[in-house]
């Protein structure tokens, strides 16, 4: 969609667990596709565009462990860790 | 009137229709300018209210066509998504449906698009397609979509939507309006509503189906609505309170069903919600596929990225946040005061001209000292609350509020506050009052109420007289600690450090109480922090203007009522049982309802070290916090002359209160720890009327603001209970 993202290469695995991880555990600059949500949020987080198969851009990191900043569908949302990490990504393409 | 005016006029013709009369739904996501072209097709003929029994706000305006029709635009809070997960998207959805009897169902929905998220917006718009009414688009942002290298072509849009009118607009510029105003005139041509244009799981499309025809044939939902309340009904979490809520409307038969279906789903493994989100997302993509162009050069890099490398640095953007704090603590404290001390000047100017124009007697004294007074206690607040209104709309239509709670969201969140309490929260050092109504701008309405219950714990400016005499009075003016350069001592006084600890006791205790209460009374709502960054925008001066003035105004007429009514009562309570003409003001005033109350509670507020005095300054002090000097100089018997000066009034009063002695013990009243007592007792009571109104607007109901009192009394009690009782144990005082 945006020419951000052909800039960017898709990781090819998550740093931490080797394979498919949560958004949260992304570095900034990696992207994921989404593959499952899970959460109290699950329903509106789908809404706002997190449906499998979503690339998703962790684009900012807040200090001291604040919200993320993510990029998906051509605009900006930011989260907190926690929500974060009920969405599941792969990261290899 | 009008009606029966042109009655009259055309009595010969009087078979002729009368004017049509549309009704148009005004939705849209937050931040794609709905507001700002609610405002360019309205103008000023707006009306703003709340949806009774909830805090949603309901806003009406009306727009007069060139055929001479009349079009009532119902403005919809700005929402993601028709699926009801908070008060605001309930009633969008009730409204859309017909399911409020206080608002007759819209004939045609008008759907704010903004082109520079396309995508996002259109998912509201495959929603609003369901409801089973005609849809017409306007597509905003066109300058910014424009920015990022993508261009929307309004008829292929139309065109891949299946026929929905689509009118490009820009309503600060005031393009493509008129174009708009003759697409809402012509829309009886478009009236049929939209076809729906995905389809789900052939398992799912089929339960579906028969549940939406269930609707229709057992509980009358109309064959259009059908649809979109079956797919709600299904894809509800099972058991959850929103489908509790939901079945409320529906006939056994319909439950019956429901479990049935749902239990067919789990058992072939099919997640309704899911399958409808990524169906409509499909949808979604073929439209923007078909109407979207993508510069073959897109810029890296917006204008916005680029302001955000600062805005949102780990060390530029905290300081520029602290230095865009500081300017609002100095407009709220400083700038804000000079007005409202004018105000305070005039509204004395005008008690003293009515006293001298009436004769003495009751009806004088109740327009003097309770209708004017209690005018005045409303006023009063209005510059703060317009300046901290327009700052919050700067902040809030150029993208800066959403990064300022993308700062602070961690600190806050501990607390189970949002990154965006903390404005309402700072505000409150000034004035709690437009600190509670700025806690609109959070959308999480369980950190909303949890800003709203700890802000008045903030050391507001009317506690600084209170403060002011008894620091002055009591607390050596000697230095605390120090060191010692060319002869002079270097280092904070007494009176220095006990103001720091006041301010200090209320913001610790605000968060503490947050804590307390998050992990307790407001522990079932689950907490969210999903933000949009949208691009940096100038903002419309008209739409922040506008928003201000509307503040303003729901203060005054709303929350104005009830602080004119409970000054009245307050005045009231220190005036009667009147006395005889000579008897002395201090005589007066002990022997009034309130005196006697303030007697009354000696016993109760007597281990903080307080006597009865005290108790009736604490009482007359409801009103407003910095009462208590006037209170006090009343009490005792400062003379008139001095009392008209605030500055030798704080002295005579710090004076005559360490001069007094008690009868009892023979000893003075007052003690500096008796005096700190005193003062933590102000930083934690609620005592402020004006405060306790605003919350019970703001939260819509009693339930809060009693809440609010009660916590706050017990815990203002408490501490002073504690430092006063320490303090003698420790040998102070």
């Amino acid at each position: 969609m945006n020419a951000r993202k052909t800039d960017l290469p898709i990781a090819a695995d998550c740093p931490t667990t080797g394979k498919a991880c949560s958004l949260d555990c992304l570095p900034k600059g990696t992207i994921g596709r989404v593959t499952a949500v899970a959460g109290a949020n699950r329903c509106r987080l789908m809404e706002l565009g997190f449906t499998s198969g979503t690339e998703v851009e962790v684009s900012r990191r807040a200090a001291f462990g604040g919200p993320l900043e993510v990029r998906l569908r051509s605009y900006r949302l930011s989260l907190r860790c926690e929500e974060a990490a009920g969405i599941r990504v792969e990261t290899a393409s | 009137m009008s009606n029966r005016d042109s009655a009259l006029r055309d009595g010969a013709d009087a078979v002729r229709t009368p004017p049509r009369r549309i009704r148009l739904a005004l939705v849209g996501n937050p931040n794609c300018g709905k507001t700002t072209l609610f405002n360019a097709l309205t103008g000023m003929r707006q009306k703003v209210g709340n949806y009774p029994g909830i805090t949603v706000e309901h806003k009406e305006g009306i727009l007069r066509l060139p055929g001479g029709e009349t079009v009532t635009l119902i403005d919809l809070p700005g929402l993601y998504s028709l699926t009801p997960q908070s008060p605001d998207e309930q009633v969008a959805r009730d409204v859309l449906l017909g399911y409020r009897a206080d608002t007759p169902r819209p004939d045609l929905v008008l759907n704010v698009v903004d082109a520079s998220s396309l995508e996002r917006n259109l998912y509201l718009t495959s929603q609003l397609m369901d409801v089973g009414l005609p849809v017409l688009i306007a597509l905003t942002m066109n300058d910014t979509a424009g920015d990022i290298g993508v261009r929307v072509a309004p008829e292929a849009l139309s065109q891949s939507l299946g026929g929905v009118p689509v009118v490009a607009v820009n309503a600060t510029r005031n393009a493509g309006i008129a174009d708009l105003v003759g697409a809402i005139g012509a829309s009886d041509t478009v009236a049929a509503p939209p076809v729906r244009r995905w389809t789900l799981p052939p398992l799912a499309e089929r339960e579906v189906a028969e549940m939406a025809h269930l609707l229709e044939t057992v509980d009358d939902v109309p064959r259009a609505a059908a649809f979109s309340e079956a797919t709600l009904l299904l894809s509800l979490p099972d058991g959850s309170a929103a489908q509790t809520d939901a079945l409320r409307r529906h006939s056994p038969t319909i439950r019956e069903h429901l479990a049935q279906d749902l239990a067919n789903f789990h058992a072939d493994n099919i997640d309704l919600s899911q399958a409808i989100a990524e169906a409509r997302y499909a949808d979604v993509g073929r439209v923007v596929y078909q109407s979207v162009h993508r510069n073959a050069q897109t810029p890296p890099l917006t204008l916005s990225d680029k302001i955000d490398r600062v805005v949102l640095h780990r060390v530029w953007g905290y300081v520029l946040f602290l230095g865009v704090m500081g300017l609002l603590f100095q407009a709220m404290f400083t700038w804000a005061s000079i007005p409202a001390d004018a105000i305070s000047a005039g509204v004395d100017w005008l008690g003293q001209t009515v006293s001298a124009a009436m004769p003495p007697g009751d009806l004088r004294d109740l327009i003097v000292n309770g209708a004017i007074a209690g005018v005045g206690n409303t006023v009063v607040f209005l510059p703060q609350i317009l300046l901290l209104f327009l700052f919050i709309g700067f902040l809030e239509d150029t993208g800066y509020l959403a990064r300022a709670a993308f700062l602070m969201d961690r600190l806050m969140s501990r607390v189970g506050l949002h990154g965006k309490s903390f404005i309402p929260l700072l505000s409150s050092y000034a004035c709690a009052i437009p600190g509670v109504m700025a806690a609109r701008t959070i959308e999480s309405s369980r950190a909303r109420i949890l800003t709203i219950l700890v802000a008045p714990l903030m050391s507001c400016s009317a506690r600084i007289p209170v403060y002011a005499v008894l620091i002055g009075a009591f607390i050596p003016a000697t230095s605390a600690f120090g060191f010692t350069v060319a002869g002079r001592t270097w280092g904070p006084s007494w009176q220095a450090v006990t103001l720091f600890s006041m301010y200090a006791l209320g913001t610790v205790a605000a968060f503490g109480v947050a804590a307390l209460f998050n992990r307790t009374i407001l522990k079932s709502d689950a907490p969210t922090f999903l933000l949009e960054m949208p691009p940096y925008r100038l903002p419309s001066v008209r739409s922040v203007v506008l928003r201000m003035l509307e503040n303003a105004w729901t203060f005054v007429s709303r929350a104005g009522t009830v602080i004119l009514a409970l000054s009245v009562v307050l005045w009231f309570l220190s005036s009667y049982p009147k006395r005889s003409v000579d008897t002395p003001p201090s005589e007066v005033l002990r022997q009034s309802y309130a005196g006697t109350l303030g007697r009354a509670i000696e016993p109760v507020i007597a281990p903080l070290g307080f006597d009865w005095k005290i108790g009736i300054g604490l009482v007359a002090s409801f009103t407003a916090r910095e009462v208590f000097v006037t209170a006090m100089g009343t009490v005792y018997a400062v003379s008139e002359d001095v009392a008209a000066d605030e500055e030798k009034q704080s002295v005579a009063v710090g004076e005559k209160m360490k001069a007094d002695i008690n009868p009892r013990t023979g000893r003075p009243t007052f003690t500096p720890l008796v005096a700190v007592s005193l003062m933590v007792y102000y930083v934690l009571a609620m005592q402020c009327i004006s405060t306790v109104a605003v919350v019970k607007r703001e939260t819509n109901g009693w339930k809060w603001p009693l809440i609010q009192i009660a916590y706050m009394t017990a815990l203002a009690w408490l501490a002073s209970f504690i430092v006063y009782q320490g303090g003698r144990f420790l040998g102070f005082g």
